[in-house]
Parts: structure tokens; sequence; C-alpha cells
């Protein structure tokens, strides 16, 4: 890597009063801090902290709307993913790795950069093979890249941008979807890059693997920049309390009467978790809290039946097995997804007809519809629901927190007994949030056994009685809402609860 | 044409202009195939002789009713987001089939029955390929319209099929082809049947809301329940029966069959659907739009034999007409 020699400047990228706002949010609000050479930073943050958006527009993927980014001294002008990566050589390996999977693995390590004109093929592998003896690596060049493992995938990244001579290099959560073997062997190499100068930024909020192998500490929260650290001058308390940092504001709401046990998970697994036990009461919240590749948006997923799981669910005390959304939804279950826009709402439909959709199948008479009786069903509904907006336009024209309102009113309708939400309110508004929260514990009244997961704490202490915590598909621990704080529930959030921690078979 | 487009002002609550400008703009959609449809009549009748007898407008309208009668079923098919490329393949499969009976002496009845049947048997391979293989229906039906052809084919060793209709049984039959309804081809009269029956299914039942919902986004209909699986298939059943019951009714009217009628049928009844306002990718269209495109692509070549284009020329200008229909379609929703 002799790229480093020329960067003497110890700071590698210096960002000052970067702002980004996006249609109703600040994603970034006057932003300055620096990343030094020679040195591993870390960059933390809870959801929406604003950590995605600053490693986008360092990666050239956006532009700011305002402030200004130097790397290694040189203002960057023109932000552009070629720009960044061949001018000012910064790379990033994204979380979601993108590559050519049908071409060979030296194509996609030299791909922009093939030797000559007409790039001979012996060339190129012999350049990649260099490459990867470079990092310790025996990848086969020759090897179709989509072959190789999540780790492989990765450090085929790195190594492209050490083929260009990147002198930064941003790595957004790459531990995600690694073994333990295979983490150790990722930072071995972060840390092989980092003493020959490069400038590495790590994105993660996993505690424990900053405090193993970042230097520097920068904590985002709400778009804007609260504090840096050296990881040798904090605890994992002091860092939880900076991410998290604000009051709850709200009043909580009063307790409810519970009922019947109607959930009972045993042993519930799949891919994205293990062994989850867990029990819901008619007219209680149970909240899942958790990073979001701990599980918790699977686990709602599975209990739905819409993605597969093993172990046992119990409902009203009768084992039943839901091998489809369908299944779940005759025995009396509703769920409202995470993702909006791509699993709940019609695009092409009406608002009424969106918050209908469910009730096709009692209206309908030998197959047919009565257009009468449908439309005055949404036009109640509607109503019921507190959506502004007209029940003949497109869904697609209402804001967030009011498609959130069809959406969790079209299942309420329903009076499920039990109701999965998967963050019910992401993207939503502060007022309609606040109505979600009403309708929510009006359902739990009315004897629903509700079990919601969140990205956002002080939404999952407000509303819930209890909450669980995942932490890597498992649970890491239960905590009574009262009892409860957001660093308490972090702190169980990001604690280690590998397989491999002794935990007694069976029961 | 859909239910949103209710006359009636919202009588809910707050902003009320929310919808108005979308409601327009769909109105809009179907209405600027109207008028381009008006306007070629409009040059039919002031630009070329003939045009507005009855015997050519009703000679239009024989000419559009095998398209459209496959077109109701590619409504279906394209509104639920899949394409059949095989259609054409399953009217000629349906036409020798009937041939093949009806010459055997079966009675014309059954055969009708029969080949309607094998068209929604084939309709049923290509649905059930699709949906349990995981594969994308282009492929699937870019297989199938050649294995149907063969088939077609493969039934009579490729000899064509020629009916008498000194048989009774076959004059019955070419009734179906030839006939006249108060002074109304027969074809015509059995298209528009079809078009009524398909949009009161797609418009006023379960499973044509369904249709709807599965076209609009697959991963939500099955969050709600839809068995996607089983509308998609019953979409595929649907056309193929369509198509050969399209095939059956060309059979009549000539009362000669061989494997190689058809082809290129797809292009025509996918363009029709496409030129009435069905997104390609599904969610949206309506059987209004389907017939209007139908009648465009009918009217439009039988005004440019009228104005003597040549049919190299008429071939360019479908092309043409295709092209710039979706362009405007995706310029109009871009704007929304």
């Amino acid at each position: 890597m002799t790229s480093t020699a020329s960067a003497q400047s110890p700071l590698a990228v210096t960002v000052s009063g970067l702002c980004k706002r996006f249609p109703g949010v600040t994603a970034l609000d006057d932003v300055s801090l620096d990343f030094a050479t020679g040195r591993i930073t870390a960059v933390l943050g809870e959801n929406g902290a604003g950590k995605s958006t600053l490693m986008s527009i360092l990666a050239g993927l956006q532009k700011p709307d305002e402030g200004v980014v130097h790397v290694g001294g040189r203002p960057v002008d023109r932000f552009s993913a070629t720009a960044l990566l061949h001018d000012h050589g910064v790379a990033l390996v994204p979380q979601e790795i993108a590559l050519a999977a049908e071409r060979s693995v030296a194509e996609n390590i030299l791909m922009g950069q093939e030797p000559g004109v007409l790039p001979s093929r012996r060339r190129m592998v012999g350049r990649a093979t260099s490459l990867l003896d470079e990092v310790g690596s025996t990848i086969d060049p020759r090897q179709r890249a989509g072959a190789l493992s999540t780790a492989d995938q990765q450090l085929l990244l790195i190594v492209r941008a050490i083929a260009r001579d990147c002198r930064v290099l941003i790595l957004d959560e790459p531990t995600t979807s690694l073994t333990g073997q295979e983490v150790a062997s990722l930072f071995t190499l972060l840390r092989r890059l980092r003493d020959a100068g490069t400038a590495v930024i790590y994105v993660s909020h996993r505690l424990p693997e900053i405090f193993e192998i970042c230097e520097d500490i920068h904590v985002l929260r709400d778009g804007r920049h609260v504090a840096s650290f050296g990881t040798a001058q904090v605890t994992p308390q002091q860092l939880v309390a900076a991410m998290v940092g604000r009051e709850v504001a709200e009043r909580p709401y009063d307790r409810r009467a519970e009922g019947r046990s109607v959930l009972s998970l045993r042993g519930l697994t799949s891919a994205a978790f293990a062994d989850v036990d867990l029990d819901v009461r008619a007219g209680e919240v149970v909240g899942v809290a958790g990073l979001p590749d701990s599980g918790r948006s699977e686990l709602l997923a599975a209990i739905f039946g819409a993605v597969p799981s093993r172990g046992s669910i119990h409902l009203d005390g009768e084992k039943v097995t839901l091998r489809s959304p369908r299944d779940a939804i005759k025995c009396g279950i509703g769920y409202v997804p995470a993702e909006r826009r791509a699993q709940a709402i019609f695009p092409d439909m009406s608002v009424g007809r969106n918050a209908v959709v469910l009730d096709v199948e009692d209206l309908s008479w030998f197959g047919m519809v009565p257009p009468r009786r449908l439309r005055a069903l949404a036009d109640e509904r509607i109503r019921a629901n507190d959506v502004r907006g007209s029940i003949a336009g497109s869904i697609t024209g209402l804001s967030g927190g009011n498609q959130q309102k069809v959406i969790i009113g079209r299942w309420l309708a329903r009076k499920p007994k039990l109701l999965l939400l998967d963050d019910p309110t992401r993207g939503v508004d502060v007022g309609a949030k606040e109505e979600i929260h009403d309708r929510i514990d009006g359902a739990a009244r009315q004897g629903a056994a509700v079990l919601m997961s969140s990205s956002d704490l002080p939404e999952l202490l407000r509303t819930c009685d209890r909450i669980v915590v995942l932490s890597q598909g498992r649970v890491a621990g239960t905590e009574l809402a009262i009892d409860a704080t957001e660093e308490s529930i972090m702190r169980l959030a990001t604690r280690d609860v590998a397989p491999s921690a002794s935990r007694p078979e069976g029961k | 044409m859909s239910t949103t487009l209710s006359p009636r002002a919202p009588r809910d609550i707050a902003r009320p202009t929310n919808g108005q400008p979308l409601k327009k703009l769909l109105y809009q959609r179907e209405l600027g195939v109207i008028l381009a449809l008006a306007a070629l009549c409009l040059f039919g009748v002031f630009g070329t002789d003939g045009f507005r007898s009855t015997d050519n407008l009703l000679n239009v309208g024989q000419q559009a009713s095998l398209i459209g009668i496959m077109a109701v079923g590619a409504t279906f098919v394209i509104i639920t987001g899949e394409i059949d490329l095989s259609v054409g393949s399953i009217y000629a499969l349906a036409s020798m089939c009937v041939g093949l009976m009806l010459q055997a002496g079966a009675n014309w009845i059954v055969a009708l029955l029969l080949g309607v049947a094998v068209g929604a048997a084939a309709g049923l391979v290509n649905g059930l390929l699709t949906v349990f293989l995981r594969l994308p229906s282009f492929i699937v039906t870019l297989g199938t319209l050649s294995i149907f052809r063969g088939l077609a084919l493969l039934i009579t060793n490729a000899a064509p099929i020629s009916l008498n209709d000194s048989d009774p049984n076959v004059a019955a039959f070419s009734y179906l082809g030839t006939g006249r309804v108060l002074g109304i081809p027969m074809q015509l009269v059995i298209m528009v049947m079809v078009f009524i029956v398909g949009g009161f299914a797609l418009r006023f039942t379960r499973f044509g809301f369904h249709v709807y919902a599965v076209g609009g986004s697959r991963e939500a209909a099955r969050l709600c329940g839809i068995a996607t699986g089983r509308v998609r298939i019953a979409s595929f059943v649907i056309q193929g029966s369509l198509a050969a019951l399209a095939g059956i009714v060309g059979l009549a009217f000539l009362l000669y069959a061989q494997g190689t009628t058809g082809v290129g049928l797809e292009l025509l009844v996918i363009t029709a659907v496409i030129i009435g306002g069905a997104a390609l990718f599904g969610g949206s269209g309506t059987m209004l739009g389907t017939l209007v495109g139908v009648l465009l692509i009918a009217t439009l070549q039988n005004v440019l034999i009228l104005a003597g284009v040549s049919a190299f020329w008429q071939t360019i200008v479908i092309g043409v007409v295709i092209i710039a229909a979706v362009a405007l379609d995706t310029w109009v929703r871009r704007r929304q």
C-alpha cells in the first residue's frame, strides 16, 4: 500500500457544518467531525441518527445541502461515487454488498481498473492474485464472485479498495452476517490496514465490537454530532447515554387489566432468531426491542406465518400450525408489517379500497362484492380512523402517518385476538404517532393481546407493559416497562448472547 | 372505471381536493385513448371513402372481435402483473382440436365445450408452472408458446382441416362465426358478451378485487391473506379459455384451420391491453380501456387500408402507436 506514504496529514477526512434535509426530516444537522489517518474510528448512533446519510455523503452517493468535506486536506467539490473513489480515495463497503455475481473475482476486483485497453485474462488474474496475497487471502481469483461467502465478498470489496489505493475505507455494519471466526479475521485485516496508514471508518451499534477494534468514537443522535470519545476513556454506559440521551416526554398509559394467555411461544426458531420463549396475555402490550439485525422483525413475521419457523406456537392454549398468513388470519391474528410501502399498501388502489381489503371476503355474496356496501364500509372506516384525505384519492398521496392509520384501521376492524405490530410508527409524524399509540392502547383495553416491535425505545417504554429484548436472535432479557430505562434496554440489546453461551439444553 | 371514479364528491373530512387531480388524471387517461379513437374515426369519415358504411363498420367490429375476446383474458393476466405470450398457440391448438372433433362427427356443442376446456388446461399449465416453479411468466409462456404450437401441428401432422357445412352439425357450428343477430355479426355479439362478463368479474367480484391487489403488491396481498397463487393461476386459466374460444370462433368463420393460424396474435392482444391503459407491471387497467384499445387497433388497420396505405406501413404505424401510447402513459404517471 504505497498510497499511505502520500497522506502526510493526520486528518484523513474533515467534515464541517454538514446539513442534509429530506422532505419532513433533517437527516444531518450541522455535523462537524474528523477522521484521522492510521486510526479506526467508530460512528455510533440509533436508527435514524444520521449515520447512513453521513456515510453515503462521504462515499459520494448523496450530496449535502450545506457544509464542506475535506479529504486529505482537499475539499470535495463534486459529490459522485466515482469522484470520491478515484479522486479522493474514499471507498465504501456497504451493508448490502452488490457485486457482479456472474463475473470472476478478478474482474470484480479490477472493475473499472482493467489493465490496458485489451486486458488479458492472465494479467488480470495475476494482478488480482498479488492483491489477494497482500491481505493474506487464498480466494481463487478465477472463481465466480457470486459463489463467495459474505465474508469473502466483503474481503473482495476491501481488496478492490486497496487496488485503487484508497486512503479512507468506510465499513457499514460489516459484521451483521459474519461468524465469530470471520469477524476475527476481518478485524486482523482492518488492523493491518490501519497500521499501514488507512483511515478506517467503522459504522456499527454493537458496543463490544467497537470497544474491541476502534480507537475513537463519534456519536450521532437525531442528525447531530453529540459526543466524541477516545475508546480508552469511555464506558459502555456513557456511550449508551450519549446515543439515547433524550427525555421521555409523553404521559404513560394507565394500567390495563390482563386476561387469559393468548400467545405462547416455546423454542421458536428460524434463520434469524433461535429458541424464543414468549407469552402475551389478553389486554397486554408486549414490546420487542433489539437492534435491526436482532431478529425482532422476523419473529413477528414468523408468528404470522409469513416466514418459516420451527418450535411451538400456542394460541388460546391450543397448539397451532401457521403455514401462511392466510392460516394466521383465520386464527384471529393481525399483522402490520414494518415496510409499509413494500408490504402493506396497494399503491394503485384508492384510500378507501386499501382500508377495506380485508373485508372483501366477508362482504362478498357468491363471489360478488356489492360496490355500494364496499364504499359505505370504506367511508365508515376512514372516518373511524380519522384519516385525513379523500376516500377516492390514491393511497400514495397520503402522508406516512395517514397511510399507517389506514393500515392499522384495516386490522383493528377485525378485532384480532392477537395483533402483531412491526415498528408501527416508522416514518410517521409526531401527531399521528400519538393517535396510533392511543389506538394500540384501545385495542388492548378491548381484550386484544398486542406484540409490538419498535426501533423507538421511548415508544416501547410508553406503550408496553413488558419489553422483551432480543440480541443476535436470542432473548437477552425481559423487563417490566415501569422498571426499564432506555439505557437498561440498550445494554441488553447490545449484550453478547452468542449461541455458544452456556445454555442448558431442554427444560 | 374503477370505483375510485365515483362521481360523488367525497363526503369525508378535510382536504377534499386531495383526490381531485388524480381523479381527473385517471379520467383523462381513458379519455385520451377514447379521443384518439374518435380522431381516427373522424379521419376515417372525412379522409377515406366508405369508412362510415354500415358494412365497413361491422367489418371493423368483426376484425376486432377475435383479438377482443383474447384481450379480455389478457387484461386479467396483465393486471395481476403477469404476461401470457402463448395465446396465439392456444388459439391454434383449440381450433385444431375442435376441427378434428367436428370432422369425427362430434356434436358441435360438445366440441365447443371441450375446445374451451383444452384452452383452460393450457392456461392451467402456464399458471402452475409460473406459480410453483417461481418462474417469470414471460419465460414460461415463451416456452409454452412453442410447445402448444408444436402440439397444434402434431395432432394432424401439420395437415390443415377443412369442414364441410353441408353437414347440419357443422352448419350449426358455423353460425358462431358467420351468423347475425339483428344484423350484427355473431362474432361481435360474442365479444361484447365476453367483455360484459369480464368487466363485471373485474369490477364487482371478490376475484376482481384480488386481481388488482395481487398485481398492485403481491407481498402486501399475501400478508392480507389473499391466496396470490390461486388468483394468478385463475387469471391464466381465464386467458387460456378465452384464447381457445377465439380460436373456435375463428374456425367457425373460416371452416378451415391449420396449425400455423394465429401466429403473432399475442402481440396484438398485449398491444391492445397496454394501449387501453393497463400497466405492464400490474395493478391497474380496466375492461373499458382494453375495449377501446382493441377498437383502436382494428380501426387503425381499417383506416390505413381504406386510405390505401401499404401493409408494411400499417405494421410500422402500429408500432409507433404502441410506443407513443405507453410513452404518454409513463409521462402522465411521472407527473402525478
